[in-house]
């Protein structure tokens, strides 16, 4: 079966330019192959500058890599244009980690949750205003929501918005970069929660970028680590996952301790 | 020889049109040298506040409406506690450093804040860098905020705090931006630092792991209030509070392995 996406020998590397003239470029991805079957899910993991964000931004199409390719359904992406464009569009939806960053301020919730229906889907405006609620109880908010500005709502809430929001044009794979790492714990494990049960409920497959294996095990069947923009190794995850790779071993030895560990103090 | 520092019954509200929002409602906390407290809780529990306000840094329109903060048991007014007596880290160390200005501009304004500034300033900086692990400090007195990495700020960050001798720290949220390798380095550094240097230190955190890592005692917070404090252990084994309860089952849901 053919892959949603694949990469295939995909590099990338960013130069600075300032007024004393162009830095010398820096590679941030090297030689990266990946393919994302359907309804997969993929923890992509790796520590800050790893690479991973990148990846993520050039599986969306937002940058183009500097040799390689990147494919949707087969095509690549480059290459697509009129309703397969559209199509790829829908179909590949992201998750930021900064919801407040990540919409307009000064527009409603429903405005924020119609726009992508009104770019990528047939739907006029009563079935859109209809599908907004619809989205925003799927995500355990609340119809009235829609009303609000996001300044009105929780760190929580807005990231609910946004995840409604990737939801909206029925995505075959969603992207989460970092998605869930600004929230706190008891909010992390409800995203989680939500996120499994729409995975499920919508068979998409979701590419998952973090650098906290901790939640890998929760949420992921298969983990992808980066180092310094290279896989370094691609294994299944199950339930006492050990990582092989040095830098694996180095995220997995980086983990914080389920339990107390301090030394006894003496009682004052 | 300091040995405690203690907020007592501190209240902080934002004015709303013509009643008081209360944001932080009668806290008291003891922080003794040696030990690290942590205080944790949701996201806009009042943590932060805590913080912010027993140093007199509210944002404007949030004021402290009650309550006091005692160094040895003596009332200490909040521009004597800040830099002297209580030195601080910060969550994102990318937004707390003046982009403009290099290391070494940051080191002598640290020191000039305390009445610190003399010739010895560069050989104490760059001891300081040392300390916390910055290698090539020379290169990094002349370096900006955005020619490092993040996890080279916080140890900057951490290195100024040093600078100003307080016996206290207090930590807001100081591994929370960082990936875990790095946080896992620079909890080791505070963990050393606070035995080492036998400082008070109180930590914000919302994550139950690094309050496992390092922490003595804990202080929960819920909706303003401080609703359990205990060691670090009964926290885990004995939760008395839902709060409490919701905090730790989310944390060591976690570890399927260790449940």
């Amino acid at each position: 079966m053919t892959p949603i996406l694949s990469a295939r020998s995909v590099s990338k590397s960013y130069s600075t330019v300032s007024l004393v003239g162009q830095s010398k470029p820096k590679t941030v991805l090297r030689d990266i192959d990946l393919d994302i079957a359907a309804g997969e899910s993929i923890a992509l993991l790796g520590r800050s500058g790893s690479g991973k964000s990148t990846l993520g931004r050039l599986l969306l199409g937002f940058e183009r890599p500097d040799s390689g390719k990147i494919a949707f359904a087969g095509t690549e992406i480059g290459g697509l244009s009129g309703e397969a464009y559209r199509d790829y569009r829908r179909s590949v939806q992201i998750v930021f980690q900064d919801s407040l960053g990540a919409v307009n301020p000064r527009h409603t919730i429903g405005r924020i949750l119609a726009e992508p229906l009104r770019h990528l889907t047939t739907l006029n405006a009563d079935e859109r205003d209809r599908k907004v609620r619809a989205l925003l109880m799927q995500v355990g908010l609340a119809p009235d929501d829609m009303r609000k500005l996001p300044t009105q709502m929780s760190g929580g809430q807005l990231q609910r918005v946004c995840i409604a929001r990737a939801i909206a044009p029925g995505p075959k794979l969603l992207v989460l970069d970092e998605a869930v790492s600004n929230l706190d714990l008891v909010l992390q494990m409800q995203m989680i929660e939500l996120l499994k049960q729409l995975k499920a409920s919508l068979d998409m497959a979701v590419l998952f970028i973090t650098h906290d294996l901790r939640l890998v095990r929760l949420f992921c069947g298969r983990v992808i680590v980066l180092a310094d923009g290279a896989i370094r190794e691609d294994a299944p995850v199950d339930r006492d996952l050990k990582l092989c790779s040095e830098e694996g071993r180095l995220l997995q030895g980086a983990i914080l301790p389920a339990r107390p560990v301090h030394r006894q103090i003496e009682v004052a | 020889m300091t040995a405690t520092l203690t907020i007592e019954n501190l209240r902080i509200a934002a004015r709303h049109g013509n009643h008081d929002h209360v944001l932080v409602d009668g806290v008291s906390l003891t922080i003794r040298r040696g030990r690290i407290l942590a205080l944790v809780g949701a996201s806009g529990c009042g943590k932060s506040m805590t913080c912010s306000g027993a140093q007199g840094v509210l944002p404007p329109g949030v004021r402290v409406t009650h309550g006091e903060v005692l160094h040895d048991g003596k009332p200490i007014a909040p521009q004597k506690l800040r830099g002297h007596v209580v030195a601080t880290i910060l969550q994102n160390p990318r937004s707390a450093f003046n982009p403009v200005q290099t290391m070494a501009d940051h080191a002598r304004e640290t020191l000039r804040a305390v009445d610190k500034l003399d010739a010895g300033w560069r050989s104490r900086t760059l001891d300081a860098f040392d300390t916390v692990g910055l290698e090539d400090s020379e290169t990094v007195l002349r370096l900006h905020a955005f020619e490092m990495s993040g996890g080279m700020l916080q140890r900057a960050m951490i290195a100024l705090a040093l600078l100003s001798d307080a016996p206290f720290l207090f930590a807001d949220e100081p591994t929370t931006d960082l990936d875990l390798i790095v946080q896992a380095r620079i909890l080791d550094l505070l963990d050393d630092l606070a035995r080492r240097r036998n400082l008070g230190v109180l930590m914000i955190t919302h994550d139950m792991g690094v309050v496992a890592r390092l922490a003595d005692e804990v202080a929960v917070m819920e909706n303003g209030r401080i609703i359990e404090m205990a060691s670090t252990r009964d926290i885990f084994d004995n939760p008395q509070r839902i709060a409490t309860r919701e905090l730790v089952e989310a944390h060591m849901a976690l570890y399927p392995e260790v449940a």
